[in-house]
């Protein structure tokens, strides 16, 4: 890992860009040996090698947000009978709690004026319109819903959201992508690192805080170590975290609010996105194993 | 031939409600989306404290002041006043969805939404409105509703709280009995008499703040049931308030207490509604998991039949709660409806909470299911804003006028 402390003589260098490095930070997780402290602050800046990118010098002040129509947390999933997936059908589904607190930030940014727009986008069928709304309903100002819809749907996976995100990521010039930290249905945690790859942009992943600080973004990352600060450049991609912050009800007025405002609808094809799927095996559920009592380690 | 047109009149008025009813064979989206927030938040943010707030006597002021950030203390109040400009449709499913969660703030926000905001609404001048409304919807304050007496409660007529003029002041003299949310309110409607030879055309209503000189709490009632809201008497002695303080014209209280108390049914149906839901959401989860003989109890048929017939009572009263809410949205006539609804519904709670303990058998007469709460906490729906006996001689009356020949 290019992990560099910061010590009295070196000097810091700042993150412009994200090379091939970043993804497996994310996906590395070790799993801490018990008694490990994880109360400190790790201040570290990361070492880069530096890529030019175009940034803009005037930002758009706009916001992507990804949100993701997921089964709710709350219900008991079941696994089909032939094992091909799980009942979806007539089961209670809601936005993924990690892209709440994602449209919670954006919505909140926009209102201390560090953005202008925030624009919630869906990939899925009919039904992701709602959670859209549920979006525009916390305080996004608009929605975009990618409608990928019956088996494409089924296969499709974090690659080709990655694909349909960045290309609309340069079609609305957004200067910040902020995504949930990983959807609870597959936990892939995958999203957001492809989207700033496939877009050559800085990432803040896991983020606990959010500050924006002119065309950069202070992202307060929680690792395994503990947590991590460090500085990027806009445009980026975040992806949040549980601590980032509290999701809000949305109020009644906005609800109302929400119906007037616009969802646009497209394929991907309109945004020249591919969405064969590279994987090849089959889905096979499985039942999780019986427990039996006895002491636990 | 006369009749026969009065009939078909009727008729057509309920085939109009009904026309709009079945079209509604699925909330507007706006309404679901609402009813989901409201069942989000009900579920995050108020069952987990339910329990606590019923042993603690407690008022839930930071759950009201929640919702009222959300908008659901001023439901039908315009967005001009600081409410959410919804109507009573929006207003009946988010009170069941918190009620399901918590009957007491349920009653809270019906009081606060029907019984103190909406006779201001409805009667008040430009400059009352807001005075009494704006700051009430927000959460931080709240208001009560002071019309029963110790003398008198379905009798409301006879209202012996009297009220005369001194100079440029009303002088208010008497007892309310059994008022909501008294111990929290920061202001209160109340009925008095202003002149007792009319009898109940007499009667006035008036704006009190709360505390004011004049004005004193009884001891808060220890009730069965929603014990998170405070129920006391209000004493009113030589309690001295400006002449703009009355609501609506002299002798209109009456008037304006049968409406707003009309409209309030709904909200109660929709109370009774969501701990009729809570009891069988908890009936019908236990008997999934309890087993015995061999298998879940939900198997047994005598289970399955009286969670049947727990799931009619809810779903009639809820349509009828629905219809009376569109009939009063669409300004057609609902008193009838209102009465059906909340008769219904409250004995649709007292029913499916008694078969919820039955269900729940040993379990559900301790304090760890939830189902002797909302056993006690139903049992005053058919009590508040009208007994059951009230609303059959609400129902027959307008039954009676449609046969009229």
């Amino acid at each position: 890992m290019n992990l560099t402390t910061q010590s009295a003589a070196s000097q810091p260098i700042k993150v412009e860009s994200v090379g091939f490095g970043w993804p497996l930070i994310g996906c590395a997780g070790r799993w801490l040996p018990s008694g490990a402290s994880t109360g400190f602050t790790l201040k570290c800046f990361r070492r880069v090698p530096r890529v030019k990118v175009n940034v803009s010098s005037t930002m758009s002040g706009r916001v992507l947000v990804g949100v993701k129509r997921v089964i709710d947390y709350a219900v008991k999933i079941r696994v089909k009978p032939d094992n091909s997936g799980v009942v979806t059908d007539g089961v209670k589904h809601s936005m993924n709690p990690f892209c709440e607190i994602a449209v919670e930030e954006a919505v909140k940014l926009k209102e201390k004026k560090f953005i202008k727009e925030v624009v919630a986008v869906s990939c899925g069928p009919q039904q992701s319109q709602e959670t859209i709304r549920t979006a525009l309903a916390m305080g996004a100002d608009r929605g975009i819903h990618v409608e990928v819809t019956g088996k494409e749907y089924e296969n499709i996976g974090p690659l080709q959201i990655s694909k349909i995100m960045a290309a609309l990521a340069k079609k609305e010039d957004a200067q910040l992508v902020i995504l949930g930290k990983q959807a609870i249905d597959d936990d892939c945690n995958q999203t957001g690192q492809m989207t700033a790859a496939l877009l050559d942009w800085p990432q803040g992943t896991f983020a606990s805080e959010l500050t924006l600080e002119g065309d950069k973004i202070k992202v307060v990352r929680e690792i395994d170590g503990g947590l991590e600060t460090i500085k990027i450049n806009m445009p980026a991609v975040v992806t949040a975290d549980l601590r980032l912050n509290t999701p809000r009800y949305a109020t009644l007025p906005n609800i109302m609010k929400a119906k007037k405002k616009k969802i646009a609808n497209m394929k991907p094809a309109d945004l020249g996105v591919d969405l064969t799927s590279r994987r090849r095996g089959r889905y096979r559920g499985r039942r999780s194993a019986r427990r039996e009592e006895g002491t636990v380690y | 031939m006369a009749a026969l047109i009065k009939a078909r009149k009727a008729l057509g008025l309920c085939l109009r409600g009904c026309r709009s009813l079945s079209q509604l064979a699925e909330l507007p989206e706006t309404h679901q989306m609402l009813r989901q927030t409201c069942r989000d938040y009900a579920d995050r943010e108020l069952i987990p404290i339910a329990a606590k707030l019923d042993k603690e006597h407690s008022y839930p002021a930071q759950q009201i002041q929640e919702l009222g950030a959300m908008g659901v203390m001023a439901m039908e109040v315009p967005e001009e006043l600081g409410g959410a400009g919804m109507d009573y449709l929006a207003y009946s499913l988010a009170m069941e969805e918190i009620s399901r969660g918590c009957a007491s703030t349920g009653v809270v926000v019906s009081v606060n939404n029907s019984l103190y905001i909406g006779p201001i609404l409805k009667f008040g001048t430009e400059e009352q409105k807001k005075q009494w409304i704006t700051p009430f919807t927000t959460g931080e304050k709240v208001g009560c509703f002071a019309l029963s007496e110790p003398g008198n409660g379905s009798d409301a007529g006879a209202a012996s709280t009297m009220a005369h003029q001194e100079g440029d002041e009303w002088v208010l003299n008497g007892t309310k009995a059994w008022i909501t949310n008294s111990w929290d309110a920061s202001a209160t409607v109340v009925f008095a008499t202003t002149d007792k030879k009319l009898k109940h055309k007499g009667i006035s209503a008036f704006l009190i703040p709360m505390p004011h000189p004049g004005l004193s709490l009884g001891k808060k009632e220890d009730k069965l049931g929603i014990k998170a809201s405070s129920t006391a008497n209000i004493i009113l002695e030589d309690c001295r308030i400006p002449l703009g303080n009355m609501l609506g014209p002299r002798g209109a209280g009456f008037k304006i207490a049968m409406q707003t108390l009309d409209s309030g049914r709904i909200g109660i149906a929709a109370q009774a509604l969501g701990i009729a839901q809570a009891s069988l959401d908890c009936a019908a989860d236990y008997a999934q998991k309890r087993t015995a003989f061999g298998a879940p109890i939900s198997k047994l048929q005598s289970i399955q039949f009286k969670l049947a017939d727990m799931a009619v009572a809810i779903e009639s009263s809820r349509l009828l709660t629905w219809k009376a809410a569109l009939l009063r949205d669409s300004k057609k006539p609902f008193t009838k409806e209102a009465a059906m609804a909340k008769l219904s519904a409250s004995e649709a709670a007292t029913m499916c909470s008694h078969q919820a303990i039955q269900v729940l058998g040993g379990m559900g007469y301790v304090e760890d299911m939830p189902a002797e709460r909302h056993y006690r906490d139903a049992r005053i729906t058919e009590i508040y804003e009208g007994t059951s006996e009230i609303q059959r001689l609400v129902i027959a009356s307008q039954l009676l006028k449609e046969y009229e020949s």
